[in-house]
């Protein structure tokens, strides 16, 4: 199994762990996969990666955040799926 | 200058304490109580005003909410029947007041206040005191005392000023002269009530600190400056070259204006014959209309120091409303001292519209932004955007690699400004 199917199936098991097993929150931050919708697609993928550099990346998740934020939670992982695509990208 | 404001219990307010700027823009989604904090500011205004009257909660713009409403009432709480607000004002000057509501009373009264400076105690109230009833329970003591006891002259200029905020909510019917109404504070109306006669003294005043700039240059100063910049907004959306009021000429002004018998605001578009240039405000765009009433409430002599403007992007083009506010940001800091006699000293701002963020730097104390939310049990409560404590303006700089504030907001990275649907 490669392709979309996969991504949908690593993220729905995030959920259901996150929901029924750790107290953890998972967020998913790239574009969505509806390439219906103007931001969704995997052709956003390269704009997203221009638009949030690696500084902004490693700030915004794991150094703490952009601002003084009394609500932010530190990320403490980035699962990564290695598609063609974002292999190429890589 | 108000520089802290605590809220408590005061409509979805249950308490919330902020430092203020001399401009704060205040974002976050539909409800969630920015229009609450601006009231909560004129509230505490009123009470140094003229008091709790229907007549002068109107005049600030506040909404008419009943007293009993005015107090939070949430679900699972109890139901408080006073309300709290506690100012600290530049100079250390402090002011405290709790209201109560009566059940089924039409006003919210005064229950106690209090106000001291230097550790002395300029004037109180107590409830609980001999001969408490006979002060009137809805004017604060502060506008019955202020012209006859000896107050240290900073309290009196603070108090004077904060006592004529307002909160403008400009309306496109008004302003295109289609309705009218009443100029409680001059010199114009909260919804553009009075343009052509605010924009003649207006006009007035520049061509006054004209001629002396040009017998000699730089003698205008700051007011100068101030006002010819607030003036020269008009001209941002490019295509209105002058403005100023006129007697309605029957043929070029539109019978749809309420009052056509006076004088009425024109503006020229320079890209029309001269004999037809003169637009009426009617016919003129809801923008530039919305750039001459903020020029005003910016500089006109007579405008009201401390004010706020809710929903400032509201008629206007997102790079005008950055503009906008830029301009309102030159203005406080060229007036930051007050000593120039033109100029907003303090500025509370509402918006929806992303690039009113780009006029701000997260680094000047001065100009703040607000994050404003309902908690998981429906407080508001409302957090200042600033960047993290460790970073420098080069880190800073690093990460956004010149993004703007507007594109983080828009793509969910501001924490909790953007709901998502």
């Amino acid at each position: 199994m490669k392709g979309p199917r996969t991504f949908f199936t690593i993220e729905s098991f995030f959920y259901a762990l996150e929901n029924d097993y750790i107290d953890a929150e998972f967020v998913c931050v790239q574009p969505k996969s509806d390439n219906t919708s103007s931001e969704g697609g995997w052709g956003n993928v390269l704009l997203w990666l221009d638009r949030n550099n690696p500084e902004y990346r490693i700030q915004n998740y794991f150094g703490g955040g952009l601002f003084a934020d009394p609500h932010h939670k530190p990320k403490e992982a980035i699962p990564l799926f290695m598609d063609r695509a974002l292999y190429v990208v890589a | 200058m108000l520089e802290r404001l605590k809220i408590v219990r005061f409509k979805s307010i249950k308490e919330l304490e902020l430092e203020f700027g001399q401009v704060n823009l205040f974002i976050g989604g539909n409800g969630s109580g920015k229009t609450n904090v601006l009231e909560a500011v004129g509230l505490m205004s009123a009470c140094l005003g003229r008091g709790l009257g229907d007549s002068d909660l109107d005049s600030k713009g506040l909404r008419r909410t009943p007293p009993e409403l005015m107090t939070s009432s949430f679900k699972n709480g109890s139901l408080p029947s006073t309300l709290e607000l506690h100012g600290r004002f530049a100079k250390g000057i402090e002011y405290r007041v709790v209201l109560k509501n009566i059940t089924n009373g039409p006003l919210l009264r005064f229950y106690s206040e209090i106000s001291e400076y230097k550790k002395t105690r300029i004037f109180s109230r107590e409830t609980s005191v001999p001969n408490a009833d006979l002060l009137d329970p809805i004017r604060g003591i502060w506008d019955q005392i202020r012209a006859t006891n000896n107050i240290p002259p900073e309290v009196g200029d603070e108090f004077s000023k904060y006592s004529r905020y307002v909160i403008y909510t400009p309306q496109t019917d008004i302003l295109r002269g289609r309705r009218s109404g009443k100029v409680d504070v001059p010199p114009v109306g909260l919804h553009g009530e009075g343009l052509p006669e605010a924009v003649s003294s207006f006009l007035a005043a520049l061509d006054k600190l004209h001629d002396r700039e040009r017998n000699r240059p730089g003698s205008g100063g700051v007011d100068w400056e101030i006002i010819s910049k607030c003036a020269d907004l008009i001209e941002l959306p490019g295509w209105a070259s002058r403005f100023g009021v006129h007697r309605a000429m029957p043929g070029l002004t539109s019978r749809d204006i309420f009052d056509r018998s006076g004088e009425v605001v024109y503006i020229e578009d320079r890209f029309m014959h001269a004999r037809k240039n003169r637009l009426s405000g009617y016919d003129s765009s809801e923008g530039t209309l919305f750039l001459l009433f903020a020029a005003i409430i910016l500089s006109h002599p007579n405008a009201p120091k401390i004010f706020a403007l809710d929903n400032v992007g509201n008629a206007l083009n997102p790079k005008l409303t950055r503009k906008l506010i830029e301009q309102i940001v030159e203005v406080t800091s060229a007036n930051s001292n007050g000593q120039a006699g033109l100029g907003a000293q303090q500025v509370f701002i509402t918006s929806h519209n992303p690039t009113a963020l780009d006029a701000f730097d997260l680094f000047d104390e001065r100009f703040r932004i607000f994050v404003v939310r309902r908690n998981e049990r429906g407080h508001t409560t409302a957090d200042r955007l600033k960047p993290k404590s460790n970073m420098t303006r080069e880190d800073w700089q690093l990460c956004m690699k010149g993004r703007n504030l507007s594109q983080i907001w828009l793509d969910g990275d501001i924490p909790e400004a953007m709901r998502d649907f």
